[in-house]
């Protein structure tokens, strides 16, 4: 295609995953004639697509399903089995932060050595270290070895350098996954950024919600496959399906002949199933169960996790007004929460039946797909948003 | 090479350089000390031992212990090269040679603080050498670089799979420290080991460059000229290795 400025064909990637490591001469003389034993490990298989200029491409999948790998495939780090990777213009990595970052050198050190590692021209670095400083927020450390340097700061720092590379193709790797919630809003400005730029972009993530905000078309890869492409809605659905489906396979609650919960289904104000939410919106959580005797008086408990494991929030029918009474067959309860008030992240839940006694549980559901809390103000710190009024004196 | 490529391979020299030297009181001054050191005791051994069979004896182990260290640090930085950067070139794709050349020139580098100690020494000998002499010296400095580049291209990818590569290569520069003549005059070998002496490239280079810079004498250039020749074939065979295998090694790191 023309104005695609990534033809990925055919990719196929195998690992070898020696059993026993042969990485010492030594063992190659004592058991010469010992083959090593190779577990073959088909991380991705008859890949294709294409990426057009100024396209915001997703790829999402479960771990170890072969995104990574392929977005190394793609930044020329791996080399594919069978396939091409085709590029224009210049590619810029993001699989990780602060690559290169070296503890013992001092900040402006790293910004230097960490900049040209990334291709940013290192005239251009002399020009624009002290914004970098600035965009880091840590000014007056810019002698101070990287060791002494919080992780935050770390952090802002390799994301304050890595937004100077100019390039026209740019991969990013779980970029999200670290730091606060005020540097995601950080991160997710400098990609409304990039996209108003039109910059070619193809973006890993888990976080969901980022995934059906920026990206125009989205891939879903599994065991090495690509399982759906196509609008970010229907391909994230159908990856929350499927972590569903698998959650409850783990679990061994086929969904058919077992007892207890079924699933948990996020509904928005429409009543309708979604796993982005804005923090003013109203969120009802369905627990769909299924009992084959009546269950007097049960009990269901909500646990409210963040992504980064902060236990955020619980709740539980015992304390509840209103009696669930007796539950039997296929049903479903609703807990609806009328504001969310959860700032901007990523959350999942955990939800167990319990009957009356409110000792053993009967069934649950650990950590549901996650779901995206997003905002529009950028002011939010911490987890939820406190009631309360503000009143001047005068 | 692109001003990328320029600028990518200083900052690993200078990062390689100010972290070797920043932890240590001495800092910088060991790149001098310990050769220096090393000097003193052979001298000390071998002064005794040879009586004054040599000529300016000082200023030939000196050198000789110069050129070893250099060729010797050329072929271990660059034996670690890949492993050390392994991080990095796990994320992002930059011409994976660079960092073979850069951990060289840190070598080079040293050398050339080592040689500014060389020059008292020679002020104090009274020993000048003549333009020629320094030429030829040069010139043996850039063979030996060239074969260690050679070498280092090879090794640092067969690193990546063999971990324990590391002590064999210690071994290995041990036996070539005696199959050199650095501490003694090759005339003092006799019999069988003269071959085995002989067929050592480093003996050629060295040779030739102390009889130039201490003596003032020019051999015979053509032994020489054909190592400098082999290196570069070396070189450009290990450089085509090294490009073939990188990509693969990624996943072996």
């Amino acid at each position: 295609m023309e104005d695609s400025v990534i033809e990925v064909k055919n990719i196929e990637k195998e690992f070898k995953i020696p059993q026993e490591r042969k990485t010492q001469l030594k063992e190659h003389f004592i058991h010469p004639f010992k083959k090593t034993k190779y577990i073959e490990f088909k991380a991705l298989s008859d890949i294709s697509f294409d990426v057009k200029k100024g396209e915001f491409l997703g790829i999402i999948g479960r771990n170890g399903s072969g995104k990574s790998t392929l977005l190394k495939i793609i930044a020329g780090i791996y080399l594919p089995d069978k396939g091409t990777v085709k590029t224009k213009g210049k590619l810029i990595p993001y699989l990780e932060l602060g690559v290169g970052f070296n503890m013992e050198l001092t900040a402006i050190e790293n910004i230097y050595l960490n900049g040209v590692i990334l291709g940013i021209p290192k005239e251009e670095l002399k020009r624009t270290y002290k914004s970098i400083i600035e965009f880091a927020g840590v000014e007056g450390f810019e002698e101070t070895q990287l060791k002494n340097y919080s992780s935050g700061m770390q952090v802002r720092l390799a994301f304050a350098i890595a937004i100077q590379a100019k390039g026209d193709v740019y991969l990013l790797d779980e970029v999200l996954a670290v730091g606060d919630n005020a540097f995601q809003q950080k991160c997710f400005n400098t990609f409304r950024e990039f996209k108003k730029e039109g910059k070619t972009i193809i973006f890993v993530s888990h976080a969901m919600g980022a995934i059906e905000e920026f990206c125009d078309r989205v891939i879903l890869i599994d065991k090495g496959k690509i399982q759906k492409e196509g609008n970010p809605f229907d391909v994230v659905k159908k990856y929350g399906d499927m972590s569903i489906l698998n959650d409850a396979k783990r679990k061994g609650i086929e969904s058919n002949d077992s007892i207890g919960l079924q699933s948990v289904k996020l509904l928005d104000s429409k009543m309708s199933e979604n796993i982005s939410f804005n923090f003013e919106d109203k969120l009802t959580i369905r627990l769909i169960y299924k009992l084959n005797d009546e269950v007097q008086d049960p009990i269901f408990t909500i646990v409210l996790t963040r992504n980064d494991g902060v236990v955020v929030a619980s709740t539980t029918s015992k304390d509840s007004k209103s009696k669930i009474g007796a539950i039997s067959g296929e049903g479903y309860v609703d807990f609806t929460i009328d504001k969310i008030k959860l700032f901007a992240g990523v959350y999942s839940l955990t939800a167990v039946l319990y009957n009356r006694d409110f000792e053993n549980p009967i069934s649950s559901l650990d950590n549901t797909p996650p779901f995206n809390i997003f905002s529009t103000r950028d002011t939010q710190v911490g987890i939820f948003e406190i009631d309360g009024e503000w009143k001047s004196q005068a | 090479m692109n001003q990328n490529d320029k600028d990518l391979l200083f900052e690993f020299v200078k990062t390689d350089f100010t972290l070797r030297y920043n932890n240590s009181v001495l800092g910088f001054l060991w790149v001098v000390i310990k050769p220096l050191l090393m000097f003193t005791v052979m001298y000390i051994v071998f002064s005794i031992l040879l009586g004054n069979s040599v000529k300016y004896y000082a200023l030939y182990l000196l050198i000789g212990i110069m050129m070893y260290n250099f060729f010797n640090e050329v072929t271990v930085n660059g034996l670690n090269s890949l492993v050390q950067k392994k991080d990095v070139m796990l994320k992002v794709n930059f011409k994976r040679h660079l960092a073979v050349i850069g951990a060289t020139l840190i070598a080079v580098i040293n050398l050339f603080f080592n040689l500014l100690v060389a020059i008292v020494f020679f002020a104090y000998n009274r020993v000048l050498p003549n333009f020629q002499d320094l030429a030829v010296f040069l010139f043996c400095i850039i063979a030996l670089y060239i074969l260690g580049l050679a070498v280092a291209f090879l090794i640092s990818i067969l690193y990546v799979k063999f971990r324990d590569l590391q002590h064999i290569w210690e071994i290995l520069m041990l036996v070539v420290f005696y199959l050199t003549p650095i501490v003694y005059p090759i005339s003092l070998i006799k019999g069988k080991a003269q071959y085995l002496i002989d067929a050592n490239p480093l003996t050629h280079i060295l040779n030739f460059a102390r009889e130039a810079l201490i003596y003032n004498k020019f051999l015979s250039v053509e032994s020489t000229l054909v190592i400098f020749v082999l290196s570069l074939i070396f070189l450009y065979i290990t450089y085509h290795f090294f490009e073939r295998s990188i990509k693969k090694i990624a996943e072996e790191f």
